[in-house]
This record gives C-alpha cells, sequence and structure tokens, in this order.
C-alpha cells in the first residue's frame, strides 16, 4: 500500500536559521507516527509543513500522492490539523461549531447533529455543549478544539501536542478516539512529549534532530 | 475637605512624575503641532462647512429646522445614554480608577475632575457645531446677534443635561440602560410626530430658540429658563451620580480604555474594535436549524448569533434607519451642505454594518490556520455576505423610505439599499486586514515634523475611507446622471470586491521561509481560481 503521507529530506531554513533540519517520513493508512525532538528541535514546523501552512525551503512533501497545496479542494479533503488555537466563532456554541462543520463537509442536520453529539460524548464535553468559547476553561478549550478538529472528515490528522493542558484522565479519553480513528483507516501524525501518550497511540516514532 | 484635597494633588503628583512630566520643549512643540493643524485641517473644514451653509438659506429659515434640531439633539441624548455603559465620561487611567477611585474619599470628589473633562469635551463638539450655524444664520441676516446668543445658551445648558445624561449611563445597569433608551428614543420620534410633545422636551426647548426662525424681538424666555431648570438639575445629580459609579465598572472601562489606546497606536484599530463588542450571553438554546442549503444555513447562523447579542444588534438597526434616514436627506437639502448628510450617513451605516460582519471576520481569522470547514476563507467570508446585505437593505431602504414623506424621489431608497450592500462588502474586505506593515512606521520628516503618522491613520482607516469617497462621489454624481453615478459604484464595488479577494488569497497563503507572512502582501495575490470566482 502506498503511504498517505510521503516526506523526504524537508527542511525550513530561514536567514541561514534552521528551523527545520532534513527530516524524512512515511506514514500509511490506519497507521500512526509519533514526532519526538526537544523544544524548538523542529516538530510544529514539520507540522506545518505537511499541514501546508509553510513552505519546505529544500525537499518534497506528498499528502495523498500529491504536492502538498492547502488551495486545492482535494487536499483540504484528505487532511485535517490542529496546529495551534483554533479560531472560534464568537456567537456559536460548542454543539453548535461541531454541527456546522460537520454540515459544511455534506453531512445532513440529522447527522451532523448525530455526529456532534457522539462527539462531544466521547470527549466529555456533553455538560458544555451549550456553552460559547469564551466560557471554557483552557483544558476545556484543548479538549474543544480537538473536538472541532476530529468534527470533519480526513484521511491524515496531523496533532501538535494533543495533550496540552489536559489531566491524565482526558489524556486517556483522548487516545482512546485517536486510536478508534486510526483503527477506521485514518493516518496520524502527532508530535508530543508526553511518553505515555505515545505508548498508547503511536506505531512509529521518528525523533526530530536539533538544528 | 483640605485634607481630602490635598490627598488627591498628592496622588496626581506622584502620577505626574511617574508618566514624566512635559518639558517646555514637548509643549511649545504640542502647540507647534496644534497651531499648523488647525490651520492646514480645521480651517478648511470650517470654511466649506459655513460656505455650504450659506448656500442653504432656504433651508436654514425654514421651520423644518426646529424639527430637524429636535431629531438632532434628541438622538444625541439618547446616544450618550447609551455609551455611557460602554465608555462613560469618568474614564480615568487604570492608575487612578483603582487607587484614588477605590480610597476612602467620595467619589463625588475624586472622579469630578474627569467628568468635568469629558464633559468639557461634549461641550466644545457641540457648541462648535451650534456656533457654526449660528454664523451662518447671522451672515445671512436670518437673525440678530441676541437671538442667535439666547440659541447658543440655550445649547450650553444643553450640553450640560447631555453629559450629565452620559454620566446616568455609566451608572445605570444595562437592562435599565435600555429602558431609559428606548424612552428617550420614542420621546424623541414623539417630537417630530406629535408636536405638543416638543413642548416639554429640553431638545424641544432648543429647537424652539433656532435664530433662523425666530421672529425679531419675540424672545422666548420660557425655553430657556425651562432649559436652565433642567440644567440647574442636572448639575445638581451630577454629585449624586458620581457617588453610585460602581468601582469594577470603572476599572473596567479604564482598562478597556487604555488598551483601545495601545492598540491604536500600534495600529491594530481591529483589536481596539473589538474590545467594543461584546461576547454572547444569551440566546445559547436558541435551536439552529440548519437547511441543506449552504446558502441558507449561513443565513439562519447569522441570524441566530446576531439574536445573541440582541441590544447591539437593535442598536445597529436603529443606526442604519437613521443612516439610510440621512441618504434621503441628501435629497431635501441644498446643494452646498449635501456632503453633511451623504458622509454622515456612509459613516454610521459603515460602523453598523460591521455588526453584522462577525461572519466575515470569522471567515478571515480562520485563514492561514489548518481548514476545518470544506469553504475556503474567502468562500465562507462570501457566504457570511447575504445577512447583513438583507439588513442593510431592509433597514437602510426603510429609513430612506421615510424621507419620501417629505418630499425625496424613490430613488433614494435605490441608492441607500445600493450603498448599504458596497458597504457590506467593503465590510468584507476590511475584516482580512493584517497587521500594520511596519514599513509605515518609518519617520517622513517635513518642517511641520514627522508625518509618518498620516500613512498610518490612511492604513488604519483605508475601509473607512473608501466608504466615504464611494458615498461622497456618488451624491456629487447623483444629481446629475443616473447612469454616471451607476457606473461610479458599479466601479467602487467591483475595486472593493478585488481588493478583498486579493487580501483573503494572501491571508490563506502558505507561509514562505524567504517571504514571512503578511495578510496584504502584494505577492501573494494571483489570478482567481473558479471556486473563488465562484464564491463571490
Amino acid at each position: 500500500m502506498d503511504p498517505v503521507v510521503d516526506a523526504t529530506d524537508v527542511s525550513v531554513v530561514l536567514d541561514g536559521e534552521v528551523l527545520l533540519p532534513p527530516t524524512s517520513l512515511r506514514v500509511h493508512p490506519g497507521t500512526s507516527l509519533a514526532i519526538r525532538g526537544r523544544n524548538g528541535s523542529g516538530k510544529t514546523t514539520l507540522l506545518r509543513v505537511l499541514a501546508g501552512l509553510m513552505g519546505a525551503t529544500s525537499g518534497t512533501a506528498l499528502v495523498g500522492g500529491r504536492p502538498v497545496d492547502e488551495r486545492t479542494p482535494a487536499f483540504r479533503r484528505t487532511l485535517a490539523a490542529l496546529i495551534g488555537p483554533p479560531a472560534f466563532a464568537r456567537d456559536l456554541t460548542v454543539r453548535e461549531h461541531l454541527r456546522f462543520i460537520g454540515h459544511s463537509w455534506g453531512l445532513s442536520s440529522t447527522q451532523a447533529d448525530a455526529s456532534a453529539d457522539e462527539l462531544l460524548e466521547r470527549l466529555g464535553l456533553t455538560a458544555l455543549a451549550a456553552r460559547f468559547a469564551h466560557e471554557l476553561s483552557s483544558g476545556q478549550l484543548q479538549l474543544f478544539s480537538l473536538a472541532v478538529t476530529l468534527a470533519r472528515p480526513c484521511d491524515v490528522l496531523l496533532l501538535d501536542e494533543p495533550e496540552q493542558r489536559l489531566d491524565a484522565d482526558r489524556r486517556e479519553m483522548v487516545a482512546a478516539v485517536l486510536r478508534e480513528r486510526v483503527t477506521a483507516g485514518c493516518a496520524l501524525i502527532f508530535s508530543s512529549h508526553n511518553g505515555a501518550l505515545i505508548s498508547a497511540l503511536a506505531e512509529n516514532t521518528i525523533t526530530v534532530a536539533e538544528p | 475637605m483640605t485634607g481630602a484635597r490635598q490627598f488627591l494633588r498628592a496622588a496626581r503628583d506622584v502620577r505626574a512624575e511617574r508618566a514624566g512630566r512635559p518639558a517646555p520643549a514637548d509643549i511649545a512643540y504640542a502647540i507647534y503641532v496644534g497651531v499648523f493643524a488647525g490651520l492646514i485641517v480645521l480651517s478648511p473644514v470650517v470654511r466649506l462647512a459655513i460656505l455650504g451653509l450659506l448656500e442653504a438659506e432656504p433651508q436654514l429659515s425654514s421651520p423644518a429646522v426646529e424639527a430637524v434640531l429636535r431629531v438632532v439633539l434628541g438622538a444625541l441624548l439618547t446616544a450618550l445614554v447609551a455609551v455611557g455603559g460602554t465608555r462613560g465620561p469618568v474614564t480615568p487611567t487604570s492608575f487612578y480608577a483603582q487607587f484614588v477611585g477605590a480610597s476612602a474619599l467620595p467619589r463625588r470628589l475624586t472622579l469630578m475632575r474627569p467628568y468635568l473633562l469629558s464633559a468639557s469635551g461634549v461641550m466644545v463638539v457641540v457648541l462648535s457645531a451650534a456656533g457654526l450655524s449660528v454664523i451662518a444664520v447671522s451672515l445671512l441676516g436670518l437673525a440678530s446677534w441676541d437671538s442667535a446668543l439666547l440659541f447658543l445658551a440655550a445649547v450650553l445648558l444643553y450640553c450640560l443635561l447631555l453629559s450629565a445624561g452620559w454620566l446616568l449611563g455609566q451608572v445605570l445597569s444595562s437592562l435599565t440602560t435600555l429602558i431609559v433608551v428606548v424612552v428617550l428614543a420614542l420621546a424623541t420620534a414623539a417630537t417630530v410626530v406629535v408636536e405638543p410633545v416638543a413642548l416639554v422636551t429640553p431638545w424641544g426647548w432648543v429647537g424652539r430658540l433656532w435664530p433662523g426662525t425666530v421672529v425679531d424681538g419675540a424672545f422666548f424666555w420660557w425655553p430657556v429658563l425651562a432649559l436652565a431648570a433642567t440644567a440647574a438639575l442636572a448639575l445638581a445629580l451630577v454629585p449624586i451620580l458620581l457617588d453610585r459609579l460602581h468601582g469594577p465598572t470603572l476599572v473596567q472601562q479604564a482598562r478597556r480604555w487604555e488598551s483601545v489606546g495601545m492598540m491604536t497606536t500600534t495600529g491594530d484599530v481591529a483589536g481596539a474594535l473589538g474590545t467594543f463588542r461584546p461576547p454572547p450571553r444569551w440566546g445559547r438554546r436558541l435551536h439552529l436549524r440548519l437547511p441543506r442549503s449552504r446558502f441558507a444555513a449561513y443565513l439562519v447562523r447569522d441570524a441566530v448569533g446576531a439574536l445573541r447579542t440582541p441590544a447591539r444588534a437593535a442598536l445597529a438597526c436603529a443606526v442604519l434607519l437613521s443612516s439610510g434616514w440621512l441618504m434621503g436627506c441628501v435629497y431635501l437639502v441644498a446643494d452646498g451642505v449635501r456632503w453633511a448628510p451623504a458622509l454622515a450617513a456612509a459613516v454610521l451605516a459603515f460602523l453598523a454594518v460591521g455588526v453584522f460582519s462577525d461572519g466575515a471576520r470569522h471567515a478571515a481569522a480562520i485563514a492561514g490556520q489548518p481548514p476545518l470547514f470544506r469553504a475556503t476563507p474567502l468562500q465562507l467570508a462570501a457566504l457570511h455576505t447575504p445577512f447583513p446585505a438583507i439588513i442593510a437593505t431592509v433597514f437602510l431602504g426603510a429609513g430612506a423610505a421615510l424621507t419620501s414623506f417629505v418630499g425625496a424621489p424613490a430613488e433614494a431608497i435605490a441608492w441607500a439599499v445600493l450603498l448599504g450592500i458596497f458597504l457590506v462588502l467593503v465590510r468584507l474586505f476590511d475584516a482580512a486586514k493584517g497587521p500594520l506593515p511596519v514599513e509605515l512606521l518609518m519617520p517622513v520628516p517635513t518642517p511641520v515634523g514627522d508625518v509618518s503618522i498620516l500613512s498610518v491613520i490612511v492604513w488604519q482607516s483605508d475601509a473607512l475611507l473608501i466608504s466615504l469617497i464611494a458615498a461622497g462621489g456618488l451624491t456629487w454624481l447623483m444629481p446629475g446622471s443616473f447612469g454616471t453615478a451607476a457606473l461610479w459604484l458599479a466601479a467602487s464595488t467591483a475595486a472593493v470586491i478585488a481588493l478583498a479577494i486579493r487580501r483573503y488569497r494572501a491571508a490563506d497563503a502558505p507561509l514562505r521561509a524567504d517571504r514571512p507572512r503578511r495578510l496584504n502582501a502584494d505577492d501573494a495575490a494571483g489570478s482567481l481560481d473558479d471556486e473563488d470566482a465562484r464564491a463571490l
């Protein structure tokens, strides 16, 4: 089976500063890869390159067999990512965000409702369904950020330190939800400093060398 | 009380030392810049206003002026009471609000000086406008000097009432403020519809004294006496209201105002305006039905979103209605002053349409982030356009339609609606504005000092300037040829759409390591792809 994400020697150098040393990785559908490395080693930069948010200065990156280009509808359909906090709509509740995202990807109103409710329950957010984003704590916002990222369909999921600001119970809950996605055929690439999460989720790991 | 005054003086001295006392050279430079700014900027505006007013002799001596004055002055009082909860007259620095406002001294003493400063600002602005009108009326020989002075005295007394009303808005709870605002708005409308109501309202008394229609020798002393009594009552209420100001409200408003000042100084006007947008707190149980059609789904979503800040939405609708009325008034006033209602209408409509542009702002905010929605940010912004366009059409059209009862032609409604839709597109363009380009902060030395601030101001207010230029051009062309005016608006609309597409595409372009992202980067705009073109 062809890899759904295939990066060869991608690197980012800005004005002589190495933000990401040459790095290669391959991930197949239904598998997961953890990216390890010290703070500042380039983990987030690598994810940004794969998500099409930043251009690599050398090397090649393919997602779904095509060069990374977030402007193409096919790429947008293939890849979902959580890299930094998403911008939430100030006038939509937690549940409405999930419903609206599902609806925008073609779910009917009923399907979007059911999908949103299931995701809220799996991530322990049901009690917060009627809150606005500005009414959530930082940990709740992290769970909500994961929820909106998972509310849309995708073949490749990129997550930058999904364990941020979560307690041990929530981390286990998130790991279980992500494991299900991988079992369903999604390719997961995530950066993390948490050994327990990496053990629970990752089949493979790479370590980004310090620039 | 002497001890209290000494304490206050000491506190002010400490604050002045912390802030750094201005050197004599700084003061001299400020005066130098002020004089030049007055000569270069203010004097042409004053001259233009007086010349315009001189052309409006029939209108200035018309009995309708009295009704217009009633509406303007009543609306001003209503607006100040409404604004008080967001930015009241007592907005000292947060340091002052926290340490002096919260001291054991009575607030009528500690907060009187900030109040008087704001009250004098109101007085300067309102009296200046009244003074210009009075000068024009006197030059035209429509009024004697004593009737003109009597009118200015009445305006001065009314200013005391305005300042007290502003303070009242700062003291009252939001619900009570809403009630007072509704009552004042209804009373203002009643003074026009039911003539006798004007006899018992302060703005009616001021209108009664308009020198352009007062017959020489027949002074109406009773409105001045009534205004003096009302102003005295308002003055007596001020210390009581100052004592009733809530500490947390003072600190909150002071901090908000400081952050607005900081953001404006650093060029983040969007951030500054954002601090005035109240987050929704209610309406979370409103059911958001999602029709299958994307167009309908976004329309419903935006309508529900607007209902979640009902006071803000209602105020914006009222402002749009007033703006439409002003657009209709363009046809009713003399050529020389036509620009005044047109530009005022454009500014008001621009501000009000912004209230319904949260969707476009969200679409711009997700640009450059991993996609959550199927549509691109530009497509999302386009999908968020119909709701504000419908609101602008309804309320601007209705406002303009009101003027048809007093002689404005039906085409005023069409122009109001078309300008409203144009302003919605300007808002869409404005939403995707990026951070201030650092090149604009480079010094531009001239004989009157560094004028780099001018380019910063132009950059900060580009959307508003585009709105004013479009509205100004339309007003200039409208009386001549319908076709030319339509062409002007169509060309303006096409330019704004092109600029908006350029901005959204730049904002969503991937960051290049050798070329950092800037939302309005010249290089990021490319040809339209099919999806983006269809979205608009």
